[in-house]
């Protein structure tokens, strides 16, 4: 920078160049070329370094400032200046842009650059005071806080001494932390407790490690200087939040809430645990069991049904139980009254009347009374059906005594009416016509041990003179036997067996003997295999079926 | 008082239940009574079941649900079986075979039906319950009462043959006689419990 005075340097008139209108400078003589180089030196990095020197002192920030450079001059003689420097000095003193364009832009620049950087650094001062005034009047907040809760008798809570050393380093307060750290608390549920959990526990391994803490940026410094406003609001809120993970593992889990825990995290691990591929299952499937085991019944019974065979005396076969029910119809006398229960579902209608069809035709053979009484709302109508298949819709006289819904209440009402010797005043009559004379005998027609016991008992029990007789299906047999041998039921008769033993000396039945022997069969022959060379039972159960 | 009220009506309903048994001919009036009061209650549960059933039908017909042809079907069925019945008699053959030709082989079918699945089930027995003495016990007497029942065996009269069948068709008579008397000391003691309101299967809990 050039500092010599313009004191003394006679000006030029330059009149006639500027009537012209061309730049000055432009007219310089080629002697004084080395000014574009003073200028250039104007520009350069010294120049904007004194501008910033020069400003926080008030001084004239231009080196070519006029009131300076007249100061200068009156105080010191001047030595040899150049012409071309003498004509400078005149210029500046009687034209207002002597200084030419470029140094008036970068004069300009430099004073707008100074007003804002002031205006910055006066709103970051102010915004940081309100900051650490409201940083002091919340921790004198939770200061009291504390305190109250102390008073209260709630625990106080220790610190550990890593995280004391963390504070005092820091100048952290620990209310202000234990604060954020509950704020982040609110509204926890257990995956999220979970996912905290994890995220402490690496915040902690990544604070064991000395590599990764070093590599931590300084606190201090990202807080205290900073170029922006905006820049210094978003440090400070992620230095706020970055000790509150790490105080994670200091929540208190209660032991439901562990139980919880542990379910959960076994049921993760179980999801993600490999599992052996499922081949699909090469035995045999049950519908398919089913559907061959249908087939071959299917047409062994038809075959055995419908082939005509010559047809078996089974005369020696019959049970002294059928045996006796049949001697008891064929020496009942003509006068006495028959009552016929009838305990058995539609589905059963087969089976007993197989069985009941000989009896009621030994039984009709005199002219006889039968009242019936029935447990299932179609019973009436089976009974109907049945004297129809034996012919006898004719010669048998019926009282229909009606429809009981319960076996126990059947049995124990009727029986108690049946016996009844004197009758409530005014009693309503709910029954039809019971004949006044004791009935000659009982006969039970049940299809299963529960409802043909009812009435064994209840009828042994309150008519214990009345003969009782029972037919019932092929699974309820066995079971009622026992009354048979104890002498509660004079006669029994069951199944096929017995239908074909009384059908030896009434009618033929030798289809339908055939089809129950094969039948039978096949059954023994299933099992032996089952035996002798047990299936292995597929898995039905399937992991997306469960 | 809410449960005192009904522990009394049933333990009284019992005791009156079980004196007829001693006082038949006294008793047999009040008994009676009490008995067809029992058969109108069963009645009337029958009939709201009936009008819950045709209210379900109903409800699916007008909201036109999935398998609403069904119901149709369901109740055009019901109100002619009905209204039939109400002008018929069971005599009429037309009515009982209505009646019968539909209930006889829907349920024959299903016994078919569990015949079938009893045999095959049969095949897994030994592999599902391994060789243990109950499986095999199981399957080894109902193999020899299949044979009995093909009544095939016959033998001679006064012989060890005889004498072995008749112990071995006596088995299942024993079997069944412990398990009669098993259910009747069962049935003695439920008695005496809902007699005594230990248990109460009316209600008053």
């Amino acid at each position: 920078m050039c500092q010599a005075s313009l004191a003394g340097v006679e000006p030029i008139h330059l009149t006639e160049s500027l009537d012209n209108g061309q730049d000055d400078r432009d007219l310089l003589p080629q002697a004084d070329a080395d000014l574009p180089s003073l200028l250039e030196s104007l520009k350069g990095d010294d120049d904007l370094s004194d501008f910033s020197a020069h400003e926080g002192e008030g001084q004239p920030s231009l080196p070519l400032d006029i009131e300076a450079l007249e100061g200068e001059g009156e105080g010191e003689p001047e030595p040899d200046v150049p012409e071309w420097l003498n004509r400078i000095r005149q210029r500046a003193q009687t034209e207002s842009d002597s200084m030419g364009e470029i140094t008036q832009k970068i004069t300009a620049a430099k004073d707008s650059l100074g007003d804002d950087k002031e205006e910055s650094q006066r709103s970051e001062f102010n915004s940081l005071i309100k900051k650490i005034q409201e940083v002091d009047d919340q921790s004198d907040n939770d200061h009291a806080k504390a305190e109250e809760s102390n008073e209260s008798g709630q625990p106080e809570v220790t610190d550990a001494d890593w995280l004391r050393r963390i504070r005092d380093k820091y100048h952290l307060s620990p209310d202000t932390d234990s604060q954020e750290s509950l704020n982040e608390r609110t509204g926890d549920s257990l995956l999220q407790w979970l996912v905290s959990l994890e995220e402490g526990g690496n915040q902690i391994a990544e604070a064991a490690d000395p590599s990764k803490t070093s590599e931590l940026p300084e606190d201090t410094h990202e807080v205290d200087i900073s170029p922006a406003v905006s820049e210094t609001t978003q440090e400070i809120a992620l230095e706020s939040k970055r000790p509150s993970k790490q105080k994670a593992p200091e929540l208190s889990v209660s032991r439901e809430e562990q139980v919880g825990a542990d379910q959960l995290a076994a049921i993760i691990i179980d999801e993600k645990a490999p599992r052996p591929a499922r081949t699909p299952d090469t035995g045999f499937r049950p519908h398919n069991i089913r559907f061959l085991m249908g087939l071959l019944l299917t047409v062994i019974l038809s075959m055995a049904l419908f082939l005509r065979t010559p047809s078996d005396s089974l005369r020696g076969t019959q049970q002294p139980n059928s045996l006796a029910l049949m001697n008891w119809a064929e020496s009942l006398s003509a006068e006495s009254n028959l009552l016929l229960v009838l305990d058995y579902q539609a589905g059963y209608s087969a089976e007993i009347e197989l069985l009941a069809k000989p009896i009621l035709m030994t039984i009709a053979e005199g002219t006889r009374e039968v009242s019936i009484l029935y447990t299932s709302p179609s019973g009436g109508l089976l009974f109907h059906r049945l004297l129809d298949k034996a012919g006898l819709t004719e010669g048998l006289g019926v009282i229909d005594l009606g429809y009981y819904p319960m076996e126990s209440y059947g049995a124990y009402g009727f029986a108690n009416q049946a016996s009844s010797k004197w009758q409530l005043r005014n009693q309503p009559e709910f029954s039809k016509n019971i004949p006044t004379d004791p009935f000659g005998g009982i006969l039970i027609l049940a299809d299963a041990y529960e409802g043909g016991v009812t009435w064994i008992e209840q009828f042994s029990t309150l008519a214990p003179d009345t003969p009782i007789y029972v037919l019932v299906t092929a699974q309820a047999g066995p079971q009622l036997t026992p009354y048979w041998e104890s002498g509660q039921i004079r006669g029994l008769a069951s199944g096929m067996p017995d239908a074909v033993g009384f059908d030896n000396q009434v009618v033929t039945l030798p289809s339908h003997w055939r089809a129950y022997q094969a039948g039978v069969i096949v059954m023994i022959i299933v099992l032996t295999i089952s035996l002798l060379f047990p299936i292995q039972q597929p898995q039905q159960h399937q992991w997306g079926k469960r | 008082m809410k449960k005192i009220i009904p522990i009394m009506i049933g333990s009284a309903t019992g005791l009156t239940i079980l004196t007829g048994y001693f006082f038949q001919a006294r008793l047999a009036p009040v008994l009676g009574l009490l008995i067809h009061w029992g058969i109108a209650l069963v009645g009337l549960a029958g009939l709201i079941g009936i009008g819950y059933l045709v209210k379900t039908h109903l409800t699916r017909i007008m909201r036109k649900q999935k398998g609403a042809f069904y119901s149709v079907v369901v109740l055009v069925a019901f109100l002619f079986t009905v209204g039939a019945g109400l002008i018929l008699s069971m005599e009429n053959r037309f009515y009982r075979d209505w009646v019968l030709n539909i209930q006889i082989p829907v349920e024959t079918s299903l016994l078919a039906i569990l015949a079938v699945v009893l045999l095959s089930v049969s095949l897994y027995v030994i592999r599902t319950r391994g060789w243990t003495p109950m499986s095999v016990g199981f399957l080894v007497s109902a193999l020899i009462s299949l044979i009995f029942n093909l009544r095939y065996l016959q033998t001679q009269p006064d012989s060890i043959g005889e004498e072995a069948l008749h112990f071995i068709q006596r088995l299942p008579l024993v079997g069944m006689r412990g398990i009669l008397i098993g259910m009747a000391l069962g049935g003695l003691i439920v008695g005496l419990r809902v007699l005594l309101a230990f248990d109460r299967p009316y209600g008053g809990d």
